[in-house]
This record gives C-alpha cells, structure tokens and sequence, in this order.
C-alpha cells in the first residue's frame, strides 16, 4: 500500500454546520433546501442580532450573509462577528442580489471570504460551498492553528443524528462522558508506556482510542491516533515528544467543548 | 398486559464505552445486553445460558474473539450455530476472508454504522422465539 496515501485521513470531514442569515423567509428556506443532507446542521437567523446570539452557542463552518438587511446590515453584522470572535473558525460568504453593494472594493478587503450573487444556482451552490470548506479546512490544518476546529469537526454531524435516533439527549451525553473518563485513563497508561518505550501496549492503547472515538464521530481524535498507530508499526520507533502533547491537545480541545455541542441537539 | 419478548444478546467488547454505547442503542431493539470483556468470559457466559446473538469484537485481551468465535462454531449442537457478528477495527490487517472462515455470519468495521448494526440485530433476531 502506498504509505503517503494511507498517512492521508481516511476521507474528509463532510460534516458542516451552515449559519444562514437573510431578512426574507424564503430565502432562507430556500438556502436551506438546497444544502440540507444528513451530514449538514443548518441554523437560520432572520436578523444580525440573531445571528450574532447564536455565535455566543456555537461554531459553524460557514456563514451565509445576506447583504441588505434592516436595522443591522450584513456588513455590520461581520464587523460585530470580527470584533468579538477574533480567531473564529468560519468562512464568512456575502450573499447579494446587488452586485453594487459592494461599490469598488473588493469583498475580501471587507471581509468577507467570498461573494455569491443571487439569484443562486441550486446545484452549484452546494459543490461551491463544499469546495471552499475543503480547501479552508486543509489550509487550517497546514498552518499552526490546529486547534481552530468548527463544531462540526470536533464531533461529527452524522454520527450525532444517527445516535439520536436511539439515544436520548441525556443518554447521548452519557455515552460521550464515558468516552471522556475511559479515554483519560488511557491517556495516563499512554504516558507511562511512552516512557517505558513498550510499543505493543502503545499501539493497542492506540488502537482501542481510534475504534472509540471513530465509533463517536469524534474525527480529529480517531484520524490523529490512526496516523501515529501507522507511524510506529511503521517505523516501531516513537516520537514521543510531538505525539503526546498533540494528542493531549486534542483531546482536552474535545474534553471543553462536547458537552456544549450536543446540548445543542 | 403484553409481556415484552426480550432477545438475549451477548456483547463482547472489552471497551466500556462501545459495551455502554451498544446497550443504550439496543434496550431500543429489546435486546436484553449481557456484557463480556474478554475472550475466555464470552465463551463461560456463553456456556452457562442461551443467547440469540453475539456481537464480537476481534480485538479482545486473553483470548481474541476469532479464537472464541472458533470455539463456539466446533461445538457440536444446536448452541455452535448461534449468529455472530463480527467487529474489529482490523489493527492487523487481516483479509475479511478470515472473519468468515472462523464462523461470523456478518462483519462489520469500525467506526460503526448504527443503522446498518440495528438492521443486523433484526435479521438474525427475528425468527428466534
């Protein structure tokens, strides 16, 4: 097998969460039939105000920006987003029926990731969107802010819908605090293994926390313990000292934000 | 009132969290869940009472659920052909062929497809009474 494709996750995350924010009822319903799909949570938010109360909550992978909006405009609203959400991990897209709303400056230079003009085309739109998210989320995993994850990366919108479907909310959290205490005790013996150079243990330590967090939808977690279980059956020497921290990184990333996501479902 | 007709599945996997996760899923299913850690603790429990299904995972400590599911598939009655469904996460890379040569009758991969496990509990669950 070839070693550098396998190194690669998988597949990557489809899991996305949309903030639609648009004045007009049917604008927004339309938005949303156009990218509703079993790994998308969309959000829709009739105001600037509201758009910005749901951002106190949660952590999408998009925004869609209506332009011309009453009492708060589009242009507004991101400016309010910048402020106090200086590191947000969203692509904000500007969506208008004026291509004149933006006079001669460009949209990047105010802001906005990208410009969509309506009316919008149902099936391109989604392959768009879905092409812009990639290209974002390798650019994030390449530079330094690795832990910049949406809500959406961190535990996987598919999973959670297809556990609801036999779990209660409570119940569901109650999986995932297992998850937390079994994984931090695994966490401890991975420490002491990583000291004693014992690979066979490390490597089933690995293993057990990859099929558990796959199970769980919890990506960056699963995909990162695949490619360090890869590595060392590999090369069976461990470079303790850059997958620990990271994988400790992921997990208390994880640990500070679960419970706020699935409260929302 | 109508008594609830139970079917009795015994789960081996030596994570608590996929033992927790499989319960709460499958109380849904009425199965009744019987937990087993380990090899040698599936084939005791299984010795002991009757189940209507296994759900094995391959990588389990002192003994690994392929031995176990080899054990019960040469016992030579009408308790060696309970189904098994398998589950690994195949850390070593064996070729699924080897999962059916032991004796499962589905294998599944993880990360888990819910949907398509509850969809195997009602097959092999359904004619069992």
């Amino acid at each position: 097998m070839n070693k550098l494709a396998r190194l690669q996750p998988r597949h990557p995350i489809l899991s996305r969460k949309i903030l639609i924010v648009d004045d007009n009822d049917i604008n927004r319903q339309y938005l949303r039939s156009v990218l509703s799909d079993e790994d998308t949570e969309l959000l829709s938010a009739s105001n600037g105000q509201m758009a910005l109360k749901f951002l106190e909550n949660h952590i999408p992978d998009v925004i869609l920006m209506d332009i011309q909006m009453p009492e708060m405009d589009g242009f507004e609203c991101l400016n309010l987003i910048k402020k106090k959400h200086s590191d947000y991990p969203s692509l904000v897209f500007a969506v208008t029926g004026f291509s004149d709303d933006f006079g001669n400056t460009s949209f990047k230079q105010l802001g906005f990731d990208e410009l969509f003009l309506k009316p919008i085309k149902a099936n391109l739109f989604k392959d768009q969107i879905e092409n812009l998210l990639q290209k974002w989320r390798k650019e994030k995993a390449s530079s330094n802010h690795l832990l910049r994850y949406s809500d959406a990366e961190l535990v996987e919108i598919k999973t959670i819908k297809e556990l609801r479907k036999y779990a209660s909310q409570h119940e569901l959290l109650e999986i995932y605090k297992d998850f937390e205490s079994e994984t931090s005790e695994a966490l401890k013996q991975l420490k002491s293994h990583f000291e004693s150079n014992d690979i066979d243990k490390i490597l089933s330590i690995l293993h057990t926390i990859k099929g558990n967090s796959a199970s769980l939808g919890i990506s960056p977690i699963a995909k990162f313990s695949e490619q360090v279980e890869f590595e060392i059956k590999n090369s069976q020497t461990i470079d303790s000292e850059n997958y620990l921290p990271k994988l400790l990184a992921l997990f208390a990333k994880f640990v500070s934000n679960y419970e706020r996501i699935l409260k929302l479902n | 009132m109508t008594e609830v007709n139970y079917k009795n599945v015994l789960v081996a996997e030596d994570s608590s969290v996929i033992q927790n996760l499989l319960k709460k899923i499958l109380l849904f299913e009425n199965c009744k869940i019987t937990s087993a850690k380990d090899g040698q603790s599936v084939l005791d429990k299984y010795e002991k009472d009757d189940y209507d299904l296994i759900i094995m995972d391959f990588n389990l400590p002192v003994m690994s659920g392929l031995e176990a599911t080899r054990k019960i598939r040469s016992i030579k009655n009408k308790k060696g052909k309970v189904p098994i469904i398998g589950i690994s996460g195949n850390a070593k890379n064996l070729p699924e062929s080897t999962f059916f040569e032991a004796g499962v009758n589905e294998y599944m991969q993880k990360p888990l497809d819910y949907d398509k496990l509850i969809e195997l509990v009602k097959k092999y669950t359904a004619s069992a009474e």
